[in-house]
């Protein structure tokens, strides 16, 4: 009976170590190869992250292996978490699961599904470019994306089949990243970042243009602003299941409603009425007027206050306070009521809040001396143009120089010679459009660069001269302002740049005239200028990453 | 821990609540991607809680199939009375052409309704092979999360009336419990019984998907009014620790840990 009462000891102690509980975390990824993180042979490891406390849970693991295939992570705390899985590979980010109030339970068996997603990034047009001269830039597609993990240059086949033909207006992803809103005329598309396919799509009563989507951090609501003003998807997780959201109401009628954003804890809602971006800066001494609108999610009477003139974005702090972005403001994004001073500076369209940090970019460009400027290597002292990006957290503001291209003029002038001139420095930067990689480590900026040739005045400026004497016997001048439009991705911390791309060329004024001026300044051939103008392309915007800030 | 007999006999369960599909394939004259029909049906057959009938199996039904469902030419309610004839719920029907590249088109079609109730197509290069990753792909467009939940069953029975029955913590009645439990497979379980006087019985089992795991529990009564060094317990608290301090340290290490749970991510 001892030695019985021996082996009953050993196998109650084994028996007992059966209660413990387990937690399988099962991953979902597409199966298509070029949309999973897990079929990226960068990939080389997985960590799991409770994003509320940002404490790891269990070790990381190798990313290799085959489907069905089980991997020990030791030991899980029981508790309730914001489980985040990162696929890593490279010192990159490759992949991304985010699942919220995932509670973990001792002595039973809890499974978590993770949806894993490339971080893709997404965007529409704003506008198209009128044609004018040679067909130079592609049209925009229905819906365009860029895989952020990829070298640069590499768009990626958006494959979603949108409902209506023209290019898509915004975009927004759910904070799990299954799910992409893609807002176009009158339409929200629902596309399923499983297989990049429309799963779902609502009609907007009224509205003829959507001009921006937020969706709340907890995924139960969206805010869509049209022209006609704000309608609140109440029920989002129906409409991403294939349901109907049911009736959709306008909460806030203001035609000149722009942009929205979400409270973090989802249950406000915060609205900026005002110029379009193109109209903020213009003129900042008569920059338009604009207004602040805040209600609950439930859309009860919207409380109407003054923004400063030219507001263009407006964002949430973690601790729940306002953020505006004013372009015309020197101080750059303020907080409502004064909660925390200004950060960042002037020319500000866009914020990014996520977590305690802050990010812009500025609207400043500064010439800054370089060892060789690549584009004149023979150039004595050269300089670059450079813009300026800003990250505020608690401990302080960080400023990156971030390179600016310059503009090489290529065109014939009037007198059938090339036009010799130096690549034009930019003399205006207007990011109007940034989102932030869901690591925090990369923006991607859609931008307006200006660049112009002609005098203080406005006029035509001479690019070539021939004198006698001190006389001025032959000359040509040129008359050029054009708008380039351009996508490109910048590292946070070094300002250097990764993939970049000319979207749209927008020629405000080309054109070229030589003159003789022996007996009198007249001009050579004809006495129209010879127009050099080139328009093609689009104005990207709408841009979104899945999981990322915008 | 009390002696307890622990029998667990695991056999096929009954397909009553199940959905009957066939996979049926119609070619226009394409020779590449053969047999895919039978790999789709071997698909959903390893990965759904579907009764799946494979177009072999179909032919053995119906000698004359293949021609039933090539006179259909993919309409719908022709095909579903194809299915009627295989007395299966829906059909999934394989379209496989070629206009230079290969074309599949796949279709749900329920037998009752005569409707398509969803379908996908795909282009394949000719040269391309499927991968069974692409197949599950496909077939997780086509049917709903719920259709790959597979499960298991267990009954429990025991010896004695009126023990409280917990299924990893989760309370499922008191003996004699009527019929199975339905769980979620292939998993493991941890199944226990309690009864005042009685002690306590436990068991792990594992249920693979469509089987069925019987749980008959003997419990015995516990430890009466015996002197305490007669009580068999006593006997194997003690025996734990005099044969040293490994086997101490291990029955106490291997307690229920109530802080933790054992963490794993399955692909």
């Amino acid at each position: 009976m001892r030695l019985l009462g021996l082996a009953v000891a050993t196998a109650a102690g084994l028996a007992a170590a059966c209660g413990q509980g387990t937690v399988y975390f099962t991953l979902e990824a597409p199966s298509e190869q070029s949309l999973s993180p897990l079929a990226d042979p960068r990939a080389d490891s997985i960590v799991l992250t409770d994003e509320r406390t940002l404490v790891q849970l269990g070790p990381p693991v190798s990313a290799k292996g085959e489907a069905g295939v089980e991997t020990a992570i030791g030991p899980i705390r029981v508790g309730t978490y914001d489980v985040r899985m990162s696929v890593r590979g490279g010192g990159l980010l490759l992949g991304l699961a985010r699942t919220r109030d995932v509670t973990i339970t001792s002595g039973i068996l809890n499974e978590v599904t993770l949806h894993l997603r490339k971080p893709l990034a997404f965007y529409g047009a704003g506008r198209a470019i009128a044609p004018a001269g040679m067909q130079a830039l592609p049209a925009a597609a229905q819906l365009m994306a860029l895989d952020t993990t990829l070298p640069a240059l590499t768009e990626f086949p958006a494959m979603a089949e949108l409902g209506d033909p023209g290019p898509a207006r915004a975009t927004a992803s759910t904070h799990d990243g299954r799910f992409l809103l893609v807002g176009t005329k009158s339409d929200i598309d629902v596309v399923d970042t499983l297989t990049i396919r429309r799963s779902g799509r609502v009609t907007l009563p009224g509205a003829t243009a959507i001009r921006s989507i937020a969706v709340a951090p907890d995924d139960h609501a969206a805010a869509v602003v049209t022209d006609q003003g704000v309608v609140v998807i109440a029920d989002l997780p129906s409409l991403l299941a294939g349901r109907s959201p049911g009736e959709l109401l306008l909460v806030l009628k203001d035609p000149a409603a722009r942009v929205a954003a979400f409270h973090p804890d989802s249950s406000q809602i915060a609205v900026i009425a005002g110029p379009p971006w193109e109209n903020a800066a213009d003129n900042c001494a008569k920059a338009p007027p604009a207004t602040l609108y805040t209600f609950p999610v439930d859309g009860v009477a919207p409380a109407a206050r003054m923004a400063p003139p030219g507001t263009t974005d407006v964002a949430y702090d973690a601790q729940g306070n306002v953020l505006m972005a004013s372009p015309c403001n020197a101080p750059g994004v303020i907080f409502e009521n004064g909660a925390r001073p200004p950060v960042g500076g002037p020319g500000v369209y866009d914020i990014i809040s996520v977590g305690d940090r802050i990010a812009g970019v500025l609207g400043t460009i500064r010439e800054q001396p370089v060892p060789i400027d690549p584009d004149s290597p023979r150039t004595k002292d050269p300089t670059r143009p450079f813009g300026e990006l800003f990250v505020a957290t608690a401990t302080g503001v960080s400023r990156v120089a971030l390179p600016l291209p310059k503009q090489p003029l290529d065109f014939v002038g009037a007198d059938g010679f090339p036009v010799a001139i130096p690549p034009l420095s930019p003399d205006r930067f207007d990011a109007y459009d940034v989102a932030l990689s869901p690591d925090g480590t990369h923006l991607l900026i859609a931008s307006r660069l200006r660049y112009s040739y002609v005098t203080k005045t406005g006029m035509p400026q001479r690019y070539f001269e021939l004198k006698q004497s001190n006389i001025t016997d032959y000359y040509c001048d040129l008359e050029f302002i054009e708008n380039v439009y351009r996508l490109f991705e910048v590292d946070i911390s070094s300002g250097a740049l990764g993939y970049q791309a000319i979207k749209g060329i927008e020629d405000g004024k080309c054109s070229t005239q030589c003159y003789d001026c022996t007996f009198g300044c007249r001009p050579v051939g004809s006495a129209t200028r010879s127009d050099c103008r080139l328009s093609s392309g689009f104005a990207p915007s709408g841009i979104s990453i899945l999981m990322g800030s915008s | 821990m009390a002696l307890a007999m622990l029998s667990a006999v695991a056999r096929p369960s009954l397909a009553e609540e199940r959905r009957r599909v066939a996979v049926l394939e119609f070619r226009a004259g394409v020779e590449q991607v053969q047999n895919l029909g039978g790999r789709i049906a071997e698909r959903l057959k390893k990965t759904t809680a579907l009764t799946v009938v494979d177009p072999q199996e179909a032919r053995r039904r119906s000698a004359a199939i293949d021609a039933a469902v090539a006179r259909c030419a993919g309409d719908a309610p022709c095909v579903a009375k194809v299915g009627t004839s295989l007395e299966v719920d829906e059909v999934l029907l394989l379209g496989v052409s070629k206009v230079g590249d290969v074309v599949l088109a796949l279709q749900r079609i329920d037998v009752e309704t005569q409707a398509v109730t969803g379908q996908l197509s795909e282009v394949l290069p000719s040269a391309e092979e499927v991968e069974d990753k692409k197949i599950l792909g496909w077939l997780r467009q086509l049917y709903p999360p719920e259709v790959f939940k597979r499960y298991g069953f267990i009954v429990v029975t025991a010896n004695v009336d009126g023990a409280t029955v917990t299924i990893n913590n989760q309370p499922r009645g008191e003996t004699p419990l009527e019929g199975k439990l339905k769980v979620l497979a292939p998993r493991s379980y941890r199944v226990e019984l309690a009864k005042p006087d009685y002690s306590p019985f436990a068991a792990r089992i594992d249920v693979p998907p469509d089987a069925t795991v019987e749980v008959r529990a003997e419990m015995t009564r516990a430890a009466g009014l015996l002197p305490w060094y007669k009580r068999w317990y006593l006997w194997a608290i003690v025996g734990g620790v005099a044969v040293g301090a490994a086997v101490g340290v291990a029955v106490y290490s291997l307690q229920p840990d109530s802080t933790n749970v054992m963490g794993f991510i399955q692909r």
